[in-house]
């Protein structure tokens, strides 16, 4: 999994890309928990170069919003594609949070 | 019949993809395989979590190939377990309220065409069906 967060137009995109499974989910939970820390409430995920994604993805990812939602704050996601774009459906997360076709749409709402 | 044994890790999880990726692809070489070896992985997870408390012992995933679709059995000596009667999770929930878990069961019985377990031999067998489909583009 590769992952790159940082701050961009008030907000803090974290773009992940590769696979993200059991072994690996678990350090987009911690890295996100790092900004949650020092502040921030605005988070966009950038999925579009994410290629592989699954359980245990969406459980570091409903954590990680259940404690954004908790400090009044929100999570967007952007790039939805290929299979990652079905699991989301499937599971239901399309309907549970805000989805942008681009990163800029996520960054302009 | 092709067979894969491997020790109950997760670190066999990419043998195991790809034991079952070749089949899919044997059989349909256009085939999308992301879903199913998603779902394959899902199931593998809670045998490798679950079934052995007591030290590790391995996972055996045999595969055949029947009627345009790749019949899928996983088998572990470990502790009884029937996925099949997971309790379904809350998709209608808000994220507050949304339970954590029990995801992986449900997208698996989502993606295989069937899904049976039975025990035997104080083995757990779980035989799954998938039928190959095109790229979705």
């Amino acid at each position: 999994m590769k992952l790159n967060v940082e701050a961009q137009q008030g907000k803090v995109v974290a773009k992940i890309g590769g696979s993200m499974d059991t072994v690996s989910a678990p350090k987009f939970q911690e890295e996100l928990e790092t900004w949650i820390a020092k502040g921030d409430r605005a988070f966009v995920v950038d999925v579009s170069e994410l290629e592989y994604i699954t359980s245990a993805g969406l459980r570091s990812i409903l954590a990680i919003a259940k404690k954004i939602k908790a400090d009044q704050g929100t999570i967007s996601f952007c790039g939805l594609d290929g299979m990652v774009k079905e699991v989301f459906e499937m599971s239901f997360f399309t309907q549970m949070f805000p989805i942008h076709t681009s990163l800029d749409e996520a960054l302009g709402s | 019949m092709a067979s894969l044994r491997l020790p109950a890790a997760l670190s066999s999880i990419p043998g195991f993809r790809e034991h079952v990726r070749n089949d899919v692809l044997g059989l349909a070489p256009n085939a999308d395989t992301g879903m199913l070896e998603m779902a394959l992985e899902e199931l593998l997870v809670n045998v490798v979590n679950y079934a052995y408390p007591q030290g590790s012992e391995d996972i055996e995933v045999d595969t055949t190939t029947q009627e345009g679709a790749v019949h899928i059995a996983i088998i572990d000596t470990g502790i009884a377990y029937d996925p099949t009667q997971a309790s379904l999770p809350d998709l209608e929930a808000g994220i507050e309220d949304r339970p954590i878990g029990g995801l992986g069961v449900f997208l698996a019985k989502k993606v295989f065409a069937s899904m049976s377990y039975h025990r035997a031999h104080d083995r757990n067998i779980l035989e799954l069906r998938y039928i190959p489909r095109a790229t979705a583009t």
